[in-house]
């Protein structure tokens, strides 16, 4: 600042005062969510089953909470009442790797966020098909992507459960011993779901396998799936163009089977079958499902895996 | 007595004129020394009060004063731009908490503060209708900038262009208001609070378009994995729960600007190693608010002296001309004086008289410039903010 601007500020200030100033301290920071119950929430439903399991019984333990998503996840927009809801929290359990893409589109405060892959970071999977685009002189760019999907791995889902119970005891330290019991039972039975899908994977032996849908690239790379994706839902009828593009690729990956995020409509599974292509469904688990919790539909995803290749031919 | 002080009250009120003029002097000789000392005495106060509760500011070197008027008052004046790393980076040092500012855009006259919401528990800022901000392209105003405006909850407040002549410039942003802060006496009344993503968006760095890759959209070529957007391809000039999953940033926000960044270490020891860690930085300075602003208060004190010093050598010389005016004022009335003493009335009637009228000019004086003086303080915080946003 030159000399005559400050002189001139100085002038000003002379010129003006405050004699109705309320003079109250910043510093008291107004610390209403230290209330005795803190407010977990959790934004998938792994995660909330994973906090919910890890704090369960522990008298310390915060509410764990997931709230009501309504469609697809992956392009999910929080209400006004949930980012007020979200913003109240004590702590938000992130998927991470781009699972929220709505984190990116609502004020929360940033401290309270854990993200539950951030120590796993060199284990999550690129996308590689983002599309290029230019508008105006800004120069070419692309909206590239991770899958996100990660839960569908169970060592990377047990990853994710030791990131929780560290998030869990650091809010509630007291109640160290009871999230850390609780964690080392969830492990076991994460271990015993990678068990059954290591076993019922295995039947595979290598035949190709199709996805409806790009979201399976953790199960695809922890178990060596050969695989290839199509863009299929499975509550809509495929469209010419998308019969057409499974016809171009069977000649290069002769699939027998197709594995569904749901149960795909019967005409679809008979059409299938007409081609020599089972359909078997896997669900993905990112919202709450009515066949149960996230170790009884992963066992019966396995199930389901390994029934449905026992049938195929050989 | 009372009919000396009946009799003076009536001489002044007979010569109006020549007792207004004295009155006016009087008045301005007793209340331009006083509101003076008073105003700066307000707002050295009203300075460093909100100044001593913002314990360091992190900026780009250059102008410290710049700096912390940005930062405190959001000055219109920007200071040099700083990165979100930086703000990433002194996160990370776990010093101190810190609270992203983006303070160099206006909506109807009022400064738009792209923040956290850290801001308004630092401030201690509570919402006093609505909700506080949530979505991207919401706002929270101040309650100066509702009353001035008629605006309330659901309404909507646009981003003014940065210059008249920036036909090329970004679109302005039509933000809606979610909430309406309650008033607290500072300047965070005055400002227009969004999320540091939408002052991204106003700046240009984050927008939102039609789905390229979706058939029928403004394409002027399309090629493997690249598509270029022909010239009627429009960004959306408000954000809404329809269009915001459109809305993205391109590049990444390390390297998108910040003005400045609050930082509030949890104690002095902290306190003393984050200023120890930008004291050698080149590009960053780590200053604390309240002795910058010292440094500012002592320039205003100085001059403030000055202008006192020049006050009471113009009052002494008021003195002496209304000391003059009344001495001449008595040798013109010598004539009316003898009149009272041959029809009874003492010398001590007449000295009651003329005492009187000196009084009744004195206090009707002395009441004004005090009434004068209160108005000015009244009015007085809302002319510093005024000034302190130009």
């Amino acid at each position: 600042m030159n000399g005559p601007r400050t002189l001139l500020i100085s002038v000003v200030v002379l010129l003006a005062a405050c004699g109705d100033v309320d003079r109250q301290s910043g510093r008291e920071r107004a610390s209403a969510q230290t209330s005795a119950s803190a407010l977990v929430a959790a934004s998938n439903y792994p995660l909330y089953f994973f906090a919910s399991r890890i704090a369960d019984g522990v008298d310390v333990a915060p509410e764990i909470v997931f709230p009501d998503i309504e469609g697809d996840p992956a392009s999910w927009v929080p209400s006004a009442e949930q980012i007020q809801n979200l913003q109240l929290a004590d702590l938000v359990i992130l998927n991470g790797a781009g699972a929220e893409s709505w984190l990116n589109l609502i004020t929360v405060d940033r401290r309270r966020l854990v993200d539950t892959t951030a120590n796993i970071a060199d284990r999550l999977i690129a996308l590689e098909d983002s599309v290029l685009h230019q508008h105006g002189p800004a120069g070419e760019h692309s909206h590239q992507g991770t899958a996100f999907t990660t839960w569908l791995d169970p060592q990377l889902a047990i990853a994710q459960a030791e990131s929780v119970t560290n998030a869990l005891i650091e809010l509630a330290p007291s109640g160290e011993a009871g999230f850390r019991d609780n964690l080392a039972t969830l492990q076991k039975e994460l271990m015993g779901i990678d068990e059954r899908l290591v076993e019922a994977f295995a039947r595979l032996d290598d035949r190709p396998v199709l996805f409806s849908h790009p979201v399976y690239q953790y199960l695809q790379r922890r178990f060596e799936i050969n695989s290839q994706s199509v863009h299929w839902e499975p509550d809509e009828e495929p469209s010419t163009s998308d019969w057409i593009e499974l016809q171009q690729k069977l000649p290069s990956h002769r699939a027998t089977l197709m594995i569904w995020e749901d149960e795909p409509l019967a005409s679809t599974v008979l059409r299938l079958s007409d081609v020599g292509i089972r359909s078997v469904v896997f669900h993905t688990m990112a919202t709450r499902s009515d066949e149960g919790d996230y170790i009884r539909v992963m066992t019966a995803n396995a199930d389901r895996i390994a029934t449905a290749l026992e049938k195929l031919a050989p | 007595m009372t009919g000396a002080l009946y009799l003076g009250w009536r001489y002044l009120a007979h010569h109006r004129f020549k007792s207004s003029i004295l009155i006016a002097s009087i008045t301005l000789m007793l209340f331009l020394p006083a509101a003076t000392w008073l105003l700066v005495e307000d707002s050295a106060t009203a300075l460093t009060a909100r100044a001593d509760v913002t314990p360091l500011i992190l900026g780009a070197r250059g102008s410290e004063l710049e700096l912390v008027l940005n930062t405190l008052y959001f000055h219109a004046e920007s200071p040099a731009e700083i990165d979100n790393q930086t703000l990433v980076e002194a996160q990370a040092t776990g010093l101190a908490d810190v609270i992203p500012i983006h303070s160099r855009f206006q909506a109807q006259g009022a400064p738009i503060v792209g923040t956290s919401l850290e801001y308004f528990n630092f401030r201690d800022l509570n919402i006093a209708e609505g909700r506080q901000m949530g979505l991207l392209g919401e706002c929270v105003i101040g309650a100066n900038v509702a009353a001035r405006l008629g605006l309330v909850p659901g309404e909507s407040i646009t981003s003014s262009p940065e210059t008249v002549f920036d036909i090329a410039g970004v679109y302005p942003l039509k933000m809606t208001i979610a909430g309406v802060l309650a008033r607290n006496g500072t300047a965070d009344d005055d400002a227009v609070f969004v999320d540091v993503r939408t002052a991204w968006i106003i700046q240009g760095l984050g927008h939102g378009h039609a789905d390229l890759a979706t058939p029928g959209a403004p394409v002027l070529s399309r090629r493997e994995g690249m598509i270029t957007a022909n010239a009627s391809l429009t960004q959306y000039a408000e954000i809404t729960r329809d269009n915001i999953s459109a809305f993205h940033f391109h590049g990444s926000t390390d390297s998108f600007p910040l003005t400045s960044i609050i930082a509030v270490p949890p104690d002095q020891k902290n306190n003393a190693l984050l200023r120890g860690r930008y004291q050698d930085s080149d590009s960053l300075q780590l200053v604390v608010p309240g002795k910058v602003l010292d440094d500012l208060l002592e320039t205003v004190f100085a001059v403030q002296n000055y202008v006192i010093l020049g006050l009471a050598i113009l009052s002494l010389a008021t003195v002496a001309v209304i000391t003059l005016v009344f001495l001449l004022s008595q040798q013109l009335r010598k004539g009316e004086f003898h009149t009272l003493l041959r029809i009874g009335a003492s010398r001590g009637y007449v000295s009651v008289l003329v005492a009187s009228e000196i009084g009744f000019v004195f206090l009707i004086s002395a009441l004004l410039a005090v009434i004068l003086t209160l108005i000015t303080r009244y009015y007085a915080m809302q002319i510093l903010q005024t000034i302190l946003t130009l």
